[in-house]
Formats: C-alpha cells, structure tokens, sequence
C-alpha cells in the first residue's frame, strides 16, 4: 500500500517548502493527504510515517490556496496514471511510467519551490530547498542495514587465500 | 599414470591450503588474544574520526514555547541532539535523517517518525558496531534512554525490546498521541555482512525539560 503511494508521497513531502500568507491552503493539503484514494479498484491511503512528514513540514511553512490546489492536482494526475496503468504496486511499473510519475512529482515541488532528484548511492528521493537538504524519502520500504561486516574475519580470509596461493605456487615451482 | 599424478598433485594441494589456513588462523589468533583490547579500542577509534559533528545551532531549531510545538526542524543530514544510555556507557550523536550515509556517523533518525517533544513516535537506528550500538542487546527493562536537544531534555524508560525481522516495519509503528521512542540495530553483531534479525529497544517517555525553563 506504501508503495502505490510513493508517487503522491513525493509530492506531499514537498507541500510546505513554500512561505504564504494563508493556512487554510495546510489544512486543504493535510485533510487531502489523509483521505483515502482509489488506485487499480483499492482503497489506498497514506502511511502514518508519510503523515508524520507532512505534518512537520505544515508545522513550520504555509501554502497558498492556490498552491494548494495545483499540488492536489498534480496528485490526482499521478492518481490517475496508476488507475491508467492497473497497478497497485509501483515497483511493477515500467521504466517510462516511472519516470513519468517522477516528473509530475518534480512539477509538483516545483510549485513550492522545491527541486527533488535522485541519490542513486543512498536509493532515496532527495528534497532540496535551495541548497538546503529538507528530506529525503527511501525506495526501500524495510528496516534499515545496520549491521558491520566483520573485518577481521575478511582480512584473515585474504590473507589466507593469498598464503595458499604462495604456497600452491611455490611447491608447483619447486616440483 | 597420467591420474595417479594428477591425484598426487590435488593432494599435496589441499595439504597445502590446509597448511596456509591453520598458520593464518593461528597467527591471527595469537594477534587477537595479545592485542584485543587495543584492536577494539583502535577501532572504535577510527570508527569514530569520520564522525561529523555539524551542529545545528539552537536557533536553527526552534520550538513554540507554549505549545512545545517545533516550527523550525534541523536541516536533514545534521547533528541536531546527543543519545545518552548511562547503563551501557553509551553517549552518542543524533542525526536527522537515516540515509546509509548518515549512520556512518551516529545514529540516525527516521524522518518518518515524529521528534523528541512532540508526543508521537520517534524512530532511531544504529550499527552494531563498536562504539556505536554493539552493547545495546544488554539493555534492561527500565533503564533510562535521555534525549538531549537544543530545544530541551527528554528522558525515556524502557518497557520493552524484541528481535524483529527487517520486513517488520509494523513492531515499529508511527503514532501520534503517545511519545514512544523505539531504537533498532541489526542483531547477531558477529555476524559477516547482512543480517536479518533486528534488536529493537522501546522506552516510554517519563520527563520533558525544556531549555528556558526553571
């Protein structure tokens, strides 16, 4: 369900990068972000995690009606390719709709003055405000590797393979 | 004839590799039990230079003093509070933000999760490595997790830790209405690469200070 929303998810993560002089346009985004919406015959909605985002980015900017609505509009858009497309998950989706969804996310934060690209190291979304590194929203949707390969095991294991070696080699030599 | 020599030679080979293996791993061996100490030490050492201790200055995060609401967040990516357990001696740096990048130099916070002082759920994570999360499976119940940010000082205690799958994303849920921290590091810490296993702590909030107040 998480994944389906990726798409809209970008997109509201980059909603309150903006200073405006109306909050009702926050209220818009959030009651919008916390509606359900049906995608290939699902009932589909946000997770608390992408909720919590939002939130604490409306807690510390506003938007305008009018920002407001182009945002939700763009959201619907994405909506609307994930309905043309049948596909729950957005992992299944091919190359060119993939990138289509992005660029509709990237018109959305644009609106906002927000840029989002790609961090292929880290395999996440980056959002920017200027030069200033707002969030970033992972592709993978699992817990994080937090575990250390052990380096001594690694080292004794070369330097094992490379004592054989020498000494394959030299017996051969020696032969 | 052809296999018999051909035999000879697999033979004198495996002697050989087997020969190589024992020295290294009795050399290795007789290095670690002399030096262990000091090889722990030397890594937690170099484990811990590349830390980037950025600060964000307290008036980059800012906090509505009545409502104890955060309106100005730490930029992603930068230290923004300090994790203090005093049972397990352990003391480190608090990042926004939990790309692989950013645990490499202390523990991380899941921008999906909610901040210290706000009443929802806070996600921070860690490697088990020396010097960062390695004694966090010997946590008690009960003991004390504090929080320490520019804004104030949040004092968590534990009631609960599990070992979870890394596909359990609902054991650490974000909820809003109760402070929860909950605090993972992989599990089996002498494991060699990935794991699957997750080691995670979960501390109710008992105590809020906050910066400015008597």
């Amino acid at each position: 369900m998480k994944k389906v929303m990726q798409g809209m998810l970008v997109m509201l993560a980059t909603f309150t990068f903006v200073t405006s002089v109306s909050a009702k346009g926050n209220d818009t985004l959030l009651t919008y972000a916390n509606q359900s919406h049906k995608i290939a015959g699902e009932n589909v909605s946000l997770s608390n995690g992408d909720i919590a985002k939002i939130e604490r980015f409306l807690n510390s900017n506003e938007v305008t009606d009018e920002q407001a609505s182009d945002i939700i509009a763009k959201c619907d858009e994405i909506i609307a390719v994930l309905n043309r497309e049948g596909v729950k998950d957005v992992t299944k989706l091919s190359k060119n709709v993939k990138n289509e969804i992005f660029g509709l996310a990237k018109e959305a934060a644009n609106i906002v003055g927000v840029t989002l690209s790609y961090d292929k190291a880290n395999k996440e979304i980056v959002a920017y405000k200027g030069d200033k590194k707002i969030d970033a929203i992972s592709l993978n949707p699992y817990l994080k590797q937090t575990g250390t390969a052990n380096v001594l095991a690694i080292t004794m294991s070369v330097v094992a393979i490379l004592g054989t070696g020498t000494l394959v080699l030299r017996k051969r030599f020696n032969a | 004839m052809l296999n018999k020599n051909v035999k000879t030679i697999i033979k004198a080979t495996m002697k050989s590799i087997i020969v190589a293996f024992i020295y290294s791993f009795l050399f290795f061996g007789v290095l670690f039990i002399c030096f262990n100490k000091s090889y722990k030490e030397l890594k937690s050492t170099i484990d811990l230079i590349s830390i980037n201790n950025k600060e964000v200055s307290s008036k980059d995060v800012l906090i509505d003093e009545e409502s104890h609401k955060l309106v100005v967040y730490p930029e992603y990516g930068t230290k923004y509070a300090t994790l203090q357990i005093p049972s397990l001696n352990i003391d480190l740096p608090v990042f926004f933000g939990d790309s692989m990048s950013i645990l490499k130099h202390g523990i991380g916070h899941s921008s999906s999760s909610y901040f210290p002082g706000e009443g929802g759920s806070i996600l921070y994570m860690g490697h088990n490595n020396v010097g960062v999360l390695s004694k966090l499976k010997n946590i008690d119940i009960n003991s004390e997790i504090i929080v320490q940010t520019s804004y104030g000082k949040f004092t968590y205690k534990v009631y609960d830790h599990q070992i979870i799958n890394y596909k359990e994303t609902d054991k650490v849920p974000t909820n809003k209405g109760e402070e929860i921290l909950m605090l993972y590091t992989c599990f089996q810490t002498s494991t060699f690469g990935h794991t699957e296993k997750r080691f995670v702590v979960y501390a109710k909030l008992e105590n809020s200070e906050y910066r400015g107040e008597e």
